[in-house]
Order: C-alpha cells, then sequence, then structure tokens
C-alpha cells in the first residue's frame, strides 16, 4: 500500500510542475523492430521498446531512457540511463554546463556494464547561429577492476544552416587498462610478487617483456581520439539525424572495426504525437566497457504525448513562430497556442504578466500551450524561443518597445 | 461546548486571511521596481506620481518600466523611455481630451512616438465622430513600425475612417499590407495598394468623400528632457 503510495506521489511530483510556469515535461515511446548483429556473432533480430522521459527546468533538466529488447519468448533490458544536466545562467552567450549520468548497457543477458560519468563544459554562443564548446569529464566503469577511470576531454562546434544544424566535435579518451605482456603492446607497468618493470615511469623494453611470465600483470595505457559530425535537419514533418566518426589511436585501441562509423534515422510525423521512424548504421567499440562494434537497423513507430527534444546543443535558435492563437476559455483565462519547431524552450511575456516571462508547455512535436488570465483591454506581448531576442507574435500588430526590438499589440475584448 | 470549539477553529483558520491587507498601491509599484537601480527607480516614481496627478495611466509607464527591466535594459534607459512616454500620454491627453478611454490613449502615445503628427491624432478622433479610435490608431503604430512613412500612415488611415471603416476593415488592411511586405513590396506601395481595395462603407450612390493630401508634420512631438 505504501508502495502505491508512493508512486502516486511520485507521479504528481513529476506532474504538477510540468504544468508549472518554468518546469518542462516530454515523453517519448518508440517500438518496433531491431536488427543488430555484432562481428563474429549470429545477427539477433528482436522486438525492442524504448520508452524515455525529460524534465526541464530553467538551469537544470533529467533525462531517463532504456530499451528492452523481446527475444526468444522473453524480455531483457538492453540499455538504460539516467542524467542530470545543471546550467549556469548565460552571460554574454557564455555558460557552463555540468552533466552526471549513470548508464547500463546489457546486450548479452548476464554481462551487464555499468558506468557513471562526470563532464564539465563551457558554451559559447554567437547571436543563435553557431558556437562552440570546450569540456572534459570522468567515466568510470563499474565493476571493472581492470580498466580505471577514464579521462574524457574535448570540444566542438554548431552551426545553424537554414533548417540543418551541423555540429562537429573531437574527444579525447584516456584510460589504463589491465593485461599481460603478450598482449599489452603499449605497456606502461607491469608488476609482480618479485617486483615490477617499467614502474619507475619508463616504459619497460621489449627485452624487458621478453623476461617476463606470460601471467605478469601489466597497465597499459590507452589513448584514442573520436572525430565525429552531426547533422540535423527538420523539413516539415521530416525530421533527419545523420552522424558519422572516424577513430585515431594506435590498433590496440582503435580496432580496426571501430575506425570509422555512421548511422542516420529519419523520423516522419504523421500528427503531432505519432510518427514512423526508420534508421540503421554502425556503432563503434567501447574499449573501456568492453563493448564491441555493431550494426544495427530499426524500422518501429513512435507515440509522444510530449515528444523529446532533439538533442540540445544548448543554444539559442533562429527558429520562428508560425501560428499564434488565442481563446478565451472562461473566468478571464485565455489559451495561447503557437507552433515553433525545433526549439527546446517558448516563452511569453507582457503587460498581462506584468512582464515576468512564462515558459510555455509543448504540447505535441512544435505546438505550445499555456493557459493564463488576461484582462480585457490593450496588451503588449513578446515572445522568445531558447533564449532569444523578445519578438512579436507574428499575425499580430507590432510597435516599437523603445528597447530596440518591437512589441504585439494584443487588444482582449471584453468576453471574448 | 463543541460549537463555541468549533467557532474558534473557524475563526483561527480565518485570522490568516484578515492579516493579508493589499497593500497599497505605491508599495506594490515599488516592490516590482526593486530590480531597478535607485536613482532609476526614483525618476520612474516620480514620473508615475506626476501621471496620476495629470490623470494619466501610471500603470503604463510603470508596465514600460517593468518591460525594460525583463528585456535586460539599463537604467537610464528604461529612464528614458518611461520619460518618452510620459511626454506621449500627456500630448495625446492634450490632443485627444478627456473623452478617451485609457487604452486609446496608450495607442495614441504609441502612435505619436511612433512619428504620426499630433493633428492627425485630432483629425482621426474627429471623423470616428464617437466610435473608438483604438483599432485606427493599433494600425497606424504598425505601419509605422513597418516601415510605412508616418505620413503616408495617417493619410491613409484617416482616408479609410472618412470612409466609414469598420476595425474589421482596419486589421484587413494590416493584414494586407504585412502580407505584401513579405511577398517583396516597399511598404508604402503595399499601404497604397491595399487602400485601393478599399470600397468604402458609405451609404449606396453617396460619394466618398474628399481626400485630403497628406499633411506633413509640423514637429513631431518629442520626448520631454
Amino acid at each position: 500500500m505504501n508502495e502505491h503510495k508512493a508512486v502516486v506521489l511520485a507521479a504528481m511530483a513529476l506532474l504538477v510542475p510540468a504544468h508549472a510556469s518554468f518546469a518542462q515535461l516530454a515523453s517519448r515511446l518508440e517500438a518496433g523492430a531491431l536488427v543488430s548483429s555484432r562481428d563474429g556473432l549470429l545477427q539477433e533480430n528482436v522486438f525492442a521498446v524504448r520508452p524515455s522521459v525529460q524534465y526541464d527546468l530553467p538551469l537544470l533538466a533529467f533525462h531517463a531512457s532504456g530499451s528492452a529488447w523481446h527475444l526468444g519468448n522473453r524480455w531483457q533490458l538492453a540499455d538504460g540511463s539516467a542524467q542530470i544536466d545543471v546550467s549556469t545562467p548565460s552571460r554574454y552567450g557564455i555558460h557552463g554546463e555540468f552533466t552526471g549520468s549513470a548508464s547500463r548497457i546489457e546486450y548479452d543477458p548476464g554481462a551487464p556494464s555499468d558506468q557513471v560519468d562526470a563532464r564539465a563544459e563551457i558554451h559559447m554562443a554567437f547571436d543563435q547561429r553557431g558556437g562552440f564548446w570546450i569540456g572534459g569529464g570522468i567515466d568510470r566503469p563499474v565493476r571493472v577492476s581492470i580498466v580505471s577511470a577514464v579521462e574524457v576531454t574535448g570540444g566542438g562546434a554548431w552551426t545553424k544552416i537554414g533548417g540543418a544544424t551541423l555540429s562537429g566535435s573531437v574527444t579525447n579518451f584516456a584510460f589504463s587498462k589491465a593485461g599481460t605482456m603478450q598482449d599489452s603492446a603499449g605497456v606502461a607497468s607491469c608488476s609482480a610478487a618479485g617486483g615490477s618493470v617499467g614502474g619507475s615511469g619508463a616504459p619497460p623494453t621489449t627485452a624487458d617483456v621478453a623476461a617476463q611470465p606470460e601471467t605478469q600483470e601489466c597497465r597499459r595505457q590507452s589513448r584514442f581520439s573520436d572525430i565525429e559530425g552531426t547533422l540535423e535537419w527538420a523539413l516539415g514533418p521530416l525530421e533527419v539525424t545523420a552522424q558519422g566518426g572516424y577513430r585515431i589511436g594506435e590498433v590496440f585501441d582503435a580496432m580496426d572495426d571501430s575506425r570509422r562509423w555512421g548511422g542516420a534515422t529519419a523520423t516522419y510525423w504523421v500528427t503531432n504525437q505519432f510518427a514512423a521512424v526508420v534508421g540503421g548504421g554502425r556503432e563503434p567499440g567501447n574499449p573501456a566497457r568492453g563493448l564491441p562494434s555493431r550494426s544495427f537497423a530499426n524500422l518501429g513507430l513512435m507515440l509522444a504525448y510530449v515528444p523529446i527534444p532533439r538533442r540540445t546543443i544548448a543554444v539559442a535558435s533562429n527558429a520562428s513562430v508560425t501560428v499564434f492563437q488565442v481563446e478565451d476559455v472562461g473566468y478571464g483565462n485565455h489559451t495561447i497556442t503557437l507552433r515553433a519547431g525545433g526549439v527546446e524552450r517558448v516563452e511569453i511575456m507582457g503587460s498581462f504578466t506584468d512582464w515576468e516571462p512564462h515558459a510555455l508547455t509543448r504540447i505535441g512535436r512544435d505546438r505550445w500551450e499555456i493557459t493564463i488570465p488576461v484582462r480585457p483591454g490593450v496588451h503588449q506581448v513578446n515572445v522568445r524561443l531558447d533564449n532569444g531576442k523578445w519578438r512579436p507574435p507574428p499575425g499580430m500588430p507590432a510597435m516599437r518597445d523603445g528597447f530596440n526590438g518591437e512589441v504585439g499589440i494584443w487588444v482582449v475584448e471584453e468576453g471574448m | 461546548m463543541i460549537r463555541r470549539s468549533r467557532k474558534c477553529l473557524l475563526q483561527l483558520m480565518l485570522l490568516p486571511t484578515l492579516l493579508v491587507v493589499p497593500l497599497p498601491l505605491a508599495a506594490q509599484d515599488a516592490s516590482m521596481l526593486a530590480r531597478l537601480d535607485a536613482p532609476s527607480r526614483y525618476q520612474v516614481e516620480l514620473m508615475m506620481d506626476s501621471a496620476s496627478r495629470l490623470d494619466l495611466p501610471r500603470e503604463t509607464l510603470l508596465s514600460k518600466a517593468l518591460e525594460g527591466i525583463s528585456k535586460g535594459a539599463h537604467g537610464s534607459r528604461i529612464v528614458q523611455v518611461v520619460r518618452r512616454h510620459f511626454a506621449a500620454l500627456r500630448d495625446a491627453r492634450g490632443t485627444l481630451g478627456r473623452d478617451v478611454s485609457a487604452d486609446e490613449l496608450n495607442a495614441a502615445a504609441g502612435a505619436l512616438q511612433s512619428g504620426v503628427p499630433r493633428n492627425s491624432l485630432a483629425t482621426l478622433h474627429t471623423t470616428r465622430k464617437g466610435n473608438s479610435i483604438l483599432m485606427p490608431l493599433v494600425v497606424l503604430s504598425d505601419l509605422v513600425s513597418r516601415g510605412v512613412p508616418p505620413e503616408n500612415a495617417t493619410s491613409a488611415i484617416i482616408n479609410m475612417s472618412q470612409r466609414g471603416a469598420l476595425d474589421s476593415d482596419f486589421a484587413g488592411l494590416r493584414r494586407g499590407v504585412e502580407t505584401d511586405i513579405l511577398s517583396g513590396a516597399s511598404p508604402a506601395t503595399a499601404l497604397d495598394r491595399r487602400t485601393r481595395e478599399f470600397p468604402g462603407r458609405g451609404a449606396p450612390g453617396a460619394q466618398n468623400p474628399v481626400v485630403p493630401s497628406p499633411t506633413r508634420p509640423q514637429e513631431t512631438p518629442g520626448p520631454s528632457r
């Protein structure tokens, strides 16, 4: 009984703030056929479901997702992750982001790979058209004693061209991994009951290696860099995401099957809350987690009461509001609905809010809504997308605001 | 005994509501302007007090200051904008008199700040013959903000008003001009084309009144310094 109460309370805690001014809840459920194959193993054809949920506050976001496979008349967890993002306020286009996440990947039943990650990044955006970021952090595989914590550093840049967002990044990974002399090219140090080789800091020589027994434990420094490019493009109901990458590193860190990878996913939104998804590609291996590369193809359907925003680069966009509608819902309240695709946040303010910004709630893919009390009379109103410039809503009379911008004039009639 | 204790309980429950006494207007304004630096806040409050004495809508000035705060404007800029609006309100009151609503007065102040001449406001007020000048003024300000020369916009609005245009006609004019401008037409051309499309709403057979030539602004009301 107490468990039921806890579930109800947790659900209320999630749902109630979702309708508050500054909170945003989004969720998706994807289901369909998935074909996954790894080199040397049999191809797996499974029915996969992938739920995901995201909860955003102005400077805080929580994201959780997972996938389960139906294979051989039973369900198995394939992967799952939970992530928290904390952002600093933006000043002169610069802001910081701190991310903590925990994830599990279990493509082979009984062989889970768990990892906790921590990242810090500094982002700089240039007038909604582009920007770059640099950062670093630590990835820590759990219950894998042979791998140290992974030091991650990197950076990237992005730009918006029309409806497309292009981004490129370079990420460096460095960690030490246990091995034996025989398989540990690039050995940093070895240790045994009788002493160590190369432990003084100098890498062991070939003669050292040859002189040691096979069973001696060694630590090997692994370093590799991933160069990745991503394209996100939206054209009406069609959204396409494509990425490709190349891995630079020694052959024992970057296996040949993980040198290059690429993939694409296309989502066609039949309605605001229903879409068809098709995708495929190849994922690189993860040496720190002991995960091999794999190829995949999926075909499925997606349901979205409120869809997860596309991968956020935490930038302001140059998207625009295409439709702005107002409906009198009685008792002095008005429901304001607008359409703006490809954005993560929409706010409205005006004389009716004493110029306090109010965030709209995403309904469907590109519909945003808020119900707010508005007195009859003439009001001035502005809307803002992704922390961009305050602009008058489309289709509404506008005038200069005196602050180098414009403001919409909204005439609210008595009993409208 | 039970009834008495219930009564006490009810009184205790009502006590907090009695303690919530509405704050005086000035105190509310002060709290809303708390994010403004002290010298700027003082000047804005001074203008709001002056507006109250002149029977001008002080809440409009407060709203303008709050707008500037939320848009990240500097205190001195906010004071400048509020002062300009205060001056425009005063001029609008002087031109239109006291038989206009606060909304019309605000719209008139906005039109004056857009560059619409004072005498045109008076002409528009006269031609509307007691009808609200709110929508014509809103559309007038919109047209000017879209790049239509103020004298052309004023002339067109007065012209339509004299030909019996309704609020919906003005709204339609605005939409048409917006569409044409987005299609690549110059603002003046768009206005000219859309104004000519308006057939007039006079009685059947009645001739449209003579349209006065565009009045050049003698002196655009500026902000009081």
